[in-house]
């Protein structure tokens, strides 16, 4: 097999020349074309070429357009010159013409600025180079032939080393705006019968300080605008503060050296055009010395600055941590929690339960043991009745609770021993549980599992001041590699949220499996953890921004710190998912009497689009234990359709 | 000179059938889709009310609006009306009885359209417009699934915005959720 690139007749070495003028071009004096100019230099030859002629065409229009070049003037070289060039050649300068065709109809008075460094009476000319032969360019662009057509010479291309990577990325984002801007509203502009104006599009300043968020400027996607405000906040503060010393000066000296490489490069061209060789050679040498010097100078500034602002930075930095630290205890996330997180919060029967050993262990046999505290917020319970569930996923046979004992918490340690659950049961009916003194029961189970999870659910119903109510303690343990969804936790988790969370996602997987089943049918949910990232408690970005996490969480308020509001929050974040890629269960909502229940009032946002009430509506039904003062009652009773719409249509828990 | 008048004629003849042809082509691509016999920008209130008869809902918040009742118990087909009565947006209701997948529509409608995001933009819910065959519909790709067809007559894309879509644009705003 041949290989192309080792063959130098398969290469095309052919050059082409474009003299624009024989004159040296007049400076640009306005400051935004100034910058524009630059940005285009900058990003000339930064574009990837590899497989796009088109790609080609558009940067070297841009080139040849920020130095003024006549279109018209262009087209008539290139046809004059068409003995000399190949009809393919011809072909790519003409599309190069008619693109710096459509950049001066829609940006016409950057072109007039950029058409002014040329003497109007100039000639564009179009010849083709020979072999070796020198280019003899004054104010032009030495073009190289390739395989696919014509793409700006490599001799041409500044050196990326000049400028910072942030400064190259939004020069060449802004360049490529620039075009497609172009190729987008050239029609309109052909059509508009108003007064035309032409876009505002700014270019990056080199001298400015750029961002250092994830978040690139410029970019199409933009962010709400409370987190906007917020991420700015920090931004502003931190993110400049750290930055913008060094940026100072790496951009300064930059700027020297790219002045020092244009007084080269213009010192070079006197040097081939042949005349007044000292003189050139004498104005060359007191440039670069000019630019050396104020390099120097500029240095010096930069680092004083930069020694002032580090120390400003500090203090401001220090401040911000200090507000963050004292009003992260007030962060409000959705539903306006009002309860104590860390335990089992609003609930009038409250039940906590532990395991222990907890969390994931090895496969095989293992003895578990249980404690479950139950508690009153308000009243006494009486008429109390328990009963346990015990789950194995994906399958497998729970053992029996052993050593069964209980007793309230003032008999402690000696609680009373029960041969069976069912008398524990028959006990507890008797027993008349206040607010001050729990209720105690501990037990044990011998497992013997591998690559599967166990789920206990503990729940106490009795009566509390003539009202009907029930609570649930739960936990889960994990055996070897157990079925725990489809999530995968990318990037850095501090180990307390994590843990928390894969609680959660156990919990859930466990006691909703059928839903846990529709969510991961679209394949694997990557969940990261940053808290810059999130407003609230968690955020379904759906790969988008730069990263290809699907759900943020963040550790607030209960999230990924109570598991309960935890098992909300994800069977939310999920349900995102689930609308997203799940195919009937958004339309299917849109399409039922529950949609009129909405807006559901544990949703932060007054208004938001109905995806959030979907959502929310799976996060309640998975845990409405929040203590959000909108469902007192909890969500079954203030949204019935919704609870049912849930129940039967998305979860499939029970109903026909 | 006889044979240069059948050359005429045969010439004469093509010119006449080149021009059916055009005017053929001409109507058919200027004809505007219509839903339930209602075009838009043609049909007008007394049409709607002869065609559909009375509404199950009349809105006056943004204009007035003629609500009838479809397979969904929740959402209504939607006719605007403007000031001068006649219908200038059809939202037809598409429900999962309906059957109208997403690749359905792009295969009639083809792959030329103008994407539009709104509110629903994160849950992969978009709108899809063909600004000259006057129709869009709101679908999600990875589900297949479609919730709404509009109708309305031709237009370009910044008026289309204005009048019919103020909450979509070009942007993907990400919201927090």
């Amino acid at each position: 097999m041949e290989d192309n690139k080792s063959n130098p007749s398969k290469q095309t070495q052919g050059r082409i020349v474009i003299r624009i003028s024989d004159s040296i071009p007049q400076p640009i004096s306005d400051r935004k074309t100034k910058d524009a100019a630059a940005a285009i230099d900058a990003a000339t030859g930064q574009t990837p070429l590899s497989r796009s002629n088109q790609k080609a065409i558009e940067e070297t229009a841009r080139k040849l357009w920020r130095m003024g070049t006549d279109p018209g003037k262009l087209k008539q070289s290139i046809n004059s010159s068409s003995a000399t060039l190949t009809e393919k050649d011809k072909g790519s300068l003409l599309q190069i013409s008619e693109e710096i065709e459509k950049l001066n109809k829609v940006f016409p008075q950057t072109t007039q600025k950029f058409q002014s460094q040329v003497d109007p009476r100039s000639q564009v000319e179009v010849q083709e180079l020979a072999g070796g032969e020198p280019p003899h360019i004054v104010h032009g662009l030495q073009l190289q032939k390739t395989q696919r057509g014509v793409q700006v010479a490599p001799s041409e291309t500044k050196n990326p080393q000049l400028y910072n990577s942030q400064y190259l990325n939004q020069a060449r984002r802004y360049s490529e705006s620039l075009t497609n801007h172009a190729q987008r509203h050239y029609q309109e502009y052909l059509v508009t019968t108003v007064t035309y104006q032409e876009p505002d599009i700014v270019p990056p300043n080199i001298g400015s300080t750029p961002r250092t968020s994830g978040f690139e400027s410029g970019s199409s996607f933009t962010q709400g605008s409370a987190f906007q405000t917020l991420r700015d906040s920090f931004q502003k503060v931190a993110g400049s503060a750290s930055t913008y010393g060094s940026q100072i000066a790496s951009n300064a000296v930059g700027a020297a050296k790219i002045s020092s490489q244009n007084a080269i490069k213009q010192g070079l061209n006197k040097l081939a055009s042949g005349f007044q060789l000292f003189l050139a050679r004498a104005r060359l040498y007191a440039k670069i010395a000019k630019w050396l010097i104020l390099a120097f100078f500029a240095w010096l500034t930069t680092v004083i600055i930069t020694t002032i602002i580090w120390g400003m930075g500090f203090i401001a930095l220090t401040i911000v941590i200090l507000i963050i630290i004292n009003s992260g205890a007030y962060v409000v996330p959705p539903g306006g929690f009002t309860g104590d997180f860390a335990s089992n919060p609003s609930s009038v029967i409250r039940v906590t339960k532990t395991a222990n050993p907890s969390g994931r262990l090895p496969n095989g046999q293992q003895m578990i043991s249980y404690e479950v505290n139950i508690t009153s917020s308000s009243d006494t319970i009486t008429n109390i009745s328990v009963n346990d569930n015990c789950v194995i996923l994906p399958n497998g046979t729970c053992p029996p609770m052993e050593s069964i004992r209980a007793g309230l918490t003032s008999s402690l340690p000696s609680l009373t021993p029960y041969s069976s659950f069912t008398a524990l049961q028959s006990f507890i009916s008797s027993v008349s549980i206040g607010g001050s003194d729990p209720f105690v029961i501990t037990y044990t189970r011998a497992y013997n599992l591998s690559d599967a999870t166990a789920s206990d659910f503990f729940n106490v119903t009795g009566t509390v001041a003539g009202q009907g109510e029930t609570g649930t303690g739960r936990t889960s343990s994990c055996f070897g590699n157990c079925p725990s969804g489809c999530f995968e936790f990318v990037g850095t988790w501090p180990s307390s949220p994590r843990f928390v969370l894969e609680q959660a996602i156990l919990n859930v997987a466990g006691q909703h499996p059928t839903y846990m089943g529709k969510v991961c049918s679209a394949g694997t949910i990557r969940l990261g953890y940053d808290e810059s990232k999130v407003l609230y408690c968690g955020w379904f970005a759906n790969g988008q921004g730069g990263s290809d996490v699907d759900i943020w969480f963040a550790a607030r308020g209960g999230c990924l710190i109570n598991l309960g509001v935890t098992e909300y929050l994800l069977a939310h974040e999920i349900a995102h998912y689930l609308a997203t890629y799940y195919p009937g269960a958004y339309q299917s909502y849109l399409d039922d009497t529950a949609f009129n229940e909405r807006p559901i009032c544990t949703y932060v946002e007054p208004n938001h689009p109905a995806s959030e009430d979907f959502a929310e509506i799976m996060g309640l039904y998975v845990n409405d234990n929040l203590g959000s003062t909108c469902i007192p009652n909890g969500f079954a009773a203030r949204y019935p359709i919704s609870f049912e719409f849930a129940r039967c249509r998305i979860f499939e828990e029970g109903c026909n | 000179m006889k044979k240069n008048l059948k050359t005429l004629y045969v010439a004469i003849a093509i010119l006449i059938f080149i021009v059916f042809i055009i005017v053929f082509i001409s109507l058919k691509n200027n004809k505007l889709l219509s839903y339930n016999g209602i075009t838009p920008s043609k049909s007008s209130k007394n049409d709607l009310l002869q065609t559909l008869g009375q509404p199950d809902q009349i809105s006056t918040e943004s204009g007035t609006t003629y609500e009838y009742k479809t397979n969904s118990p929740v959402r209504n087909d939607k006719y605007f009306l403007n000031d001068k009565d006649k219908v200038n947006l059809i939202k037809e209701i598409i429900t999962s009885k309906d059957n109208i997948k997403f690749s359905d529509l792009i295969k009639k409608y083809g792959n030329s359209y103008t994407l539009l995001y709104g509110p629903d933009a994160q849950t992969g819910f978009n709108l899809y417009v063909y600004l000259e065959a006057g129709v869009a519909f709101i679908g999600n790709k990875n589900t297949e699934d479609v919730i709404e067809i509009w109708y309305f007559p031709k237009t370009d894309v910044q008026n289309f915005i204005k009048s019919y879509a103020p909450d979509y644009s070009f942007s993907y705003v990400f919201r927090q959720n």
